[in-house]
């Protein structure tokens, strides 16, 4: 069923809309919580909250694209479990390497948010990314968007897995400069 | 919140197309060879991915109805892998004394056990549909033989007695063993009889 068709449902109230949306996007959505939790019942409890909030916001939203709008609520709400989870001690390893990973961005220590109001951040990561080539973006994008493995992104592209952390430490590099020179201390 | 996290947070929010762009396999575009690979280090680890890809370039993505993700998708238990691969495998229910911990998927095509926790991986079980190499090591071992274990022909490469690689087909389906570290022969052929 095409995304239009079920954001109609969602409009229409027709509770089918759930279920066209799981039919169609559990595994996406699963794949996005999965590489966050690393835990298959967060996951599934990740995925279930996922369309309930995509009832409780379509409408008034009418996303055109359910994919990544399904996507971000997925990815948001297994970041505020793995912190939670982090906060009890239980939190998943893999996170942990992507943080440690963007601590050369942005350090433990610095207090960005003083600096930069989330919203601007994020205008900034997209225009950056915007500038880089095609290969480094999508890297940049899979690695912290969808939190993929070295691996898994290496294979995507056809690129070594050394291949893959070297381009994702030069953007990391660009990235900080780039928010250092748009005046922001880090 | 960590300052980090909050970068992750930020990117929450990137636009759509960047997202799709990333993840073009699920949104019906046309993926990239797989050209230069290097496998020197962590080779079957990545193999077993690489090789999983390769089966189903032509089968990822956008498949009618269902957005699949395009990639290796993980499953509880090998009854819902072989459910989401369409056939049947068997495997030890551990490696040595490594027990399984992850098992990954890709519908209709291929399942990957992994033996040992995410960061350790001390062997992987591959079994694929087709009868070409499943391994997707393309390592030069120093060894080579090809042994015959109950009713299997066994290719293994290895250097000195460890075993790395070991591969055989049944005709419908492909089988690979791998173990990044090396296994002994008596180590190994326990795992490969219990593969099916």
């Amino acid at each position: 069923m095409e995304d239009f068709d079920i954001v109609k449902m969602y409009w229409d109230r027709d509770e089918d809309a759930i279920y066209h949306t799981d039919r169609k996007y559990n595994r996406y959505c699963s794949g996005i919580a999965y590489s966050i939790l690393f835990n298959a019942e967060d996951t599934k409890e990740c995925v279930n909250e996922t369309w309930l909030k995509a009832w409780q916001t379509i409408p008034p939203q009418r996303p055109e694209k359910l994919g990544p709008y399904l996507g971000k609520i997925t990815r948001n709400l297994a970041l505020n479990i793995y912190e939670k989870l982090t906060a009890q001690k239980r939190g998943g390893r893999h996170v942990d390497v992507v943080l440690d990973e963007l601590s050369e961005v942005i350090g433990e220590q610095s207090d960005v948010e003083k600096y930069i109001d989330e919203k601007v951040l994020t205008e900034l990561i997209a225009k950056f990314l915007r500038q880089q080539n095609e290969i480094a973006r999508k890297v940049f994008v899979r690695r912290y968007w969808y939190m993929s493995s070295t691996r898994e992104i290496a294979r995507s592209y056809g690129l070594t897995d050394s291949n893959v952390k070297v381009m994702l430490k030069r953007t990391r590099e660009k990235l900080k400069e780039y928010l250092v020179g748009e005046g922001y201390e880090l | 919140m960590k300052e980090p996290l909050k970068i992750l947070k930020a990117m929450n929010d990137i636009d759509d197309d960047l997202i799709m762009e990333a993840n073009e396999e699920s949104y019906g575009r046309e993926r990239k060879p797989f050209l230069n690979l290097d496998f020197r280090r962590l080779a079957p680890v990545m193999a077993v991915m690489v090789l999983a890809v390769a089966l189903t370039v032509t089968q990822l993505g956008h498949r009618g109805d269902v957005i699949t993700g395009g990639y290796e998708i993980p499953a509880e238990s090998l009854a819902e892998a072989e459910r989401i691969a369409s056939f049947p495998i068997s495997v030890p229910e551990s490696a040595g004394d490594q027990p399984i911990g992850k098992i990954g998927v890709i519908e209709n095509t291929a399942i990957s056990v992994y033996y040992g926790d995410e960061e350790n991986v001390s062997v992987i079980i591959v079994k694929g549909k087709g009868s070409e190499d499943v391994s997707g090591d393309y390592n030069e071992y120093a060894e080579r033989s090809v042994i015959s274990l109950e009713s299997r022909e066994v290719t293994l490469e290895g250097n000195g007695a460890l075993i790395c690689k070991a591969i055989w087909t049944d005709g419908q389906f492909s089988y690979a063993v791998l173990a990044p570290e090396g296994l002994s022969l008596d180590d190994i052929k326990p795992i490969i009889k219990a593969t099916e």
